[in-house]
């Protein structure tokens, strides 16, 4: 195929969204995951490089009790999910970070383990944080069966039968994992040791590679238990059912803190996904070929909404803009592309004024979807190199600062922290648990020790704390004099040259929903079928829909 | 440059007491952030407990006890200690104690290019406490302005490359100082020095247990209303 691929045309500038309209809590509660998240990116290259699975361990009992070995097999290297599958009594199931028992857990071991490897990590893996491991592993995680689906697949399989339906939509996984460790926790490899390597180059791969081989593990359990069970007698998944399984996720407000902590990763997940938009918005046509995978993009996403169930009144609603935004899409394509100099991005400014949130990221996601070939080279470009604390510029002039204050920090400076509402509350770590909580500030004890989460209320605090300065002060003396203004002037410097590093809100307001930035963190995951089960408590599920290591073969582009 | 991206998506801590034993190595991940919330905890602002964690986790993946020298020097450091004083080419504390080597460190890193820093003349420093805490600074200066740099105490030397490496011989010979006087030149790039291999210094159950008592005191008591809103309200036996 010699056909040119269209390119965009002119100054990209005017196709880009501006921070203030990207980085709100609203809009990022409304993200749906897109072509570059980080499950695409892994599944796309994979596929196009031929890597190769296998199982060269299957040591599982008739109770659904022993071990297994997963092995991704690259063109370079090999990396193996060992597995653990436990007998959890019921009442030690907890999706919990605070559970200490699990029906299965996990670990990514970076290359070939040996018998050694794989009995020091049963060792130490079914304790999940009570034990530790090595930098030979990716990633530690475990993960609970849904008490019902799973074991209704068990009984049907066992019969011979295949599992009802309406019972696998309902759920869609047979297992949620309800932590994925990576980087440095626990023991495992710090992420600079994999970080030069092309495949772990994006963002999470080694989680993404851990969850989905976890995919095909929950799936080979059940038929195994059934096998037991059923005998000659008993089925196997039929392939669509099991391609509509996902693997489940259950998360706290732990996860919520997280885009905070790391401002120039999160910029760069921001500034990849609008460069996109933009590179989009810019193309002069739009060619058969790229409407019909608008198209079947449209039908896929229609049917994943028809899917996606909620209880969560907040979550409700948002489904309900989403259904009505997809039949307006579908609508407008009847009669779209026009002749026009931009095609798409007239479509995109129609979707600004008349979609909803929900519904104008959900034509985000749509819109990049055909596009591979102009925007995938943007994934590698989605990880960063983040230091635990950022050299300072020292030689800066505090009007320098003040200016950087001015023109990123707008959205902080309008806030007005003497009202109640906009400080009520704040963010700590509890003793009793070490996991991150949100405390009500007027009500609540432990204000005096709040993480520094709420960037907006720091950067008004040294705002004013520089207004006695001289000018030409150095950044340097300043913090000399006033060390406390350390961690402010930090990010107020990082945000010179990441315009997406911070998060355009108020983190301690009233009305903030933790779930806003856990939707928004879990959609560049990729995770699909966002499920509230609280304001701070979300399952979602991933891979759902997506090939099987055994399914990839012959896929090779 | 450290590169710590922490992939934890559910960012809750490592409980390091449940591992009674006599040696544990953390990954540098674990190392920075453990010493991050023990600065924290021990008084410092957010702001330098993060240089505090910075520059222990540069030590121990150099094989140095960062760590445990973070730690002695938390133990005993003076509240509302560490304010600086430049006078010519002379750094000192304010109040004439020794100084917080990890204010010292990162206000040296702060002040590089400036006429007060180490890149314009010879700079005295002093008294420092557990000086090997400020090398990792250094060591990010040396590669800022990429120059060597001379460090000089009591008759004795150690030398930085100008890609921020130091000898392993005279870095350990630095740890052992509990406090000196250090001259900071720069001079001539002479010689590369590798980086280490990618192995940390395993940390004592004391220094454990000590950072990890330290950063308990950025942590919160529970409350009932805190417990109640944690979770997900719901069975998961579902």
């Amino acid at each position: 195929m010699n056909r040119m691929l269209p390119q965009p045309t002119g100054d990209l500038a005017r196709f880009r969204r501006s921070p203030d309209q990207v980085m709100t809590l609203a809009r990022m509660g409304a993200a749906h995951p897109t072509r570059l998240s980080f499950l695409r990116q892994l599944l796309r290259r994979m596929e196009s490089e031929g890597w190769r699975f296998d199982r060269p361990l299957w040591d599982i009992n008739a109770k659904g009790v022993g071990r297994a070995v997963y092995r991704a097999i690259g063109p370079v290297r090999t990396y193996s999910l060992v597995a653990f599958a436990h007998d959890l009594p019921d009442e030690m199931r907890s999706d919990r970070v605070i559970a200490t028992a699990w029906d299965a857990t996990f670990a990514l071991f970076d290359g070939n383990p040996t018998p050694e490897d794989i009995a020091r990590l049963e060792a130490n893996v079914p304790l999940q944080e009570a034990g530790r491991i090595t930098p030979h592993e990716l990633s530690l995680s475990r993960a609970n069966r849904s008490v019902r689906l799973f074991a209704h697949v068990v009984d049907r399989l066992a019969q011979g039968e295949q599992p009802d339906p309406a019972e696998v939509a309902a759920v869609g996984y047979l297992m949620r994992t309800t932590a994925v460790y990576g980087a440095g926790k626990f023991g495992a490899a710090d992420r600079s040791i994999i970080a030069d390597r092309p495949e772990m180059a994006a963002p999470f791969q080694a989680e993404m590679l851990s969850v989905w081989l976890t995919r095909q593990f929950t799936t080979d359990l059940v038929e195994h238990l059934a096998a037991s069970r059923g005998g000659e007698r008993a089925a196997r998944l039929d392939p669509a059912t099991r391609r509509s399984l996902g693997v489940g996720n259950s998360t706290g407000l732990g996860m919520a803190p997280f885009l905070v902590r790391h401002p120039v990763l999160m910029n760069n997940w921001m500034r990849a996904r609008e460069e996109a938009l933009a590179r989009v918005r810019a193309l002069p046509t739009a060619d058969a070929d790229s409407l019909q995978s608008l198209n079947a993009a449209l039908a896929e996403a229609r049917r994943n909404a028809g899917l996606w169930q909620s209880e969560h009144p907040i979550q409700v609603a948002k489904l309900k803009d989403l259904d009505a935004d997809l039949d307006l899409i579908a609508n407008k394509l009847t009669n779209w592309p026009r002749t026009s100099p931009y095609p798409w991005d007239d479509l995109w400014h129609w979707g600004e004024v008349t979609l909803t949130l929900e519904g104008q990221e959900a034509l985000l996601s749509l819109m990049l979807e055909p596009h591979g070939k102009l925007i995938d080279d943007l994934g590698p470009t989605m990880s960063a190199d983040e230091a635990i604390a950022a050299r300072i510029d020292g030689a800066m002039t505090v009007e320098t600062l003040r200016r950087l204050i001015r023109e990123h920090f707008r959205w902080a400076l309008d806030i007005d922290f003497r009202d109640s509402a906009n400080d009520a509350r704040f963010w700590y770590v509890s003793e009793e648990k070490l996991e991150p909580r949100l405390g009500e500030r007027h009500s609540e004890d432990g204000a005096e020790l709040e993480q520094p989460l709420c960037i907006a209320r720091l950067v008004q605090e040294l705002h004013i704390a520089l207004q006695g300065e001289d000018g030409d002060t150095t950044v340097a003396a300043f913090l000399m004099r006033d060390p406390g203004q350390r961690y402010a002037a930090r990010r107020v410097q990082i945000a010179e040259g990441h315009p997406f590093a911070e998060v355009r809100d108020n983190l301690i307001g009233k009305d903030m929903l933790p779930i806003d930035l856990m939707r928004c963190k879990l959609a560049f995951f990729g995770a699909s079928r966002f499920d509230p089960r609280s304001d701070k408590w979300v399952r979602i599920s991933m891979f759902q829909d997506m090939p099987y290591p055994d399914e990839m073969a012959g896929r090779n582009r | 440059m450290s590169l710590t991206e922490a992939h934890d998506p559910t960012a809750s801590a490592t409980t390091f007491s449940e591992h009674p034993v006599p040696l544990t190595r953390l990954s540098r991940n674990e190392v920075e952030t453990l010493c991050l919330k023990a600065a924290r905890g021990a008084g410092m602002p957010w702001g330098l407990a993060e240089e505090a964690g910075f520059a222990a986790g540069w030590l121990a993946a150099r094989g140095i006890d960062g760590p445990a020298a973070l730690l002695a020097h938390l133990a005993a450091r003076p509240a509302g200690g560490g304010a600086l004083t430049i006078s010519g080419r002379i750094w000192a504390a304010q109040d004439g104690r020794a100084l917080c080597p990890i204010t010292a460190g990162a206000s040296l890193d702060d002040h590089a290019g400036l006429p007060e820093g180490v890149s314009a003349a010879p700079v005295m420093v002093g008294a420092l406490r557990h000086p090997v805490l400020a090398v990792p600074h250094l060591a990010r200066i040396a590669k800022a302005i990429n120059a060597a740099i001379e460090i000089g105490w009591n008759g004795e030397k150690a030398y930085i490359s100008a890609d921020g490496e130091v000898d392993p011989a005279q870095l350990t010979a630095l740890s052992k100082l509990q406090e000196a006087q250090i001259v900071l030149v720069t001079c001539r790039a002479e010689h590369k020095i590798a980086p280490p291999a990618p192995d940390m210094c395993p940390l004592s159950a004391e220094t454990l247990a000590g950072l990890n008592a330290l950063s308990m005191r950025t942590t919160v008591p529970a409350s009932e209303t805190s417990r109640r809103g944690a979770g997900a309200m719901v069975s998961d036996n579902d």
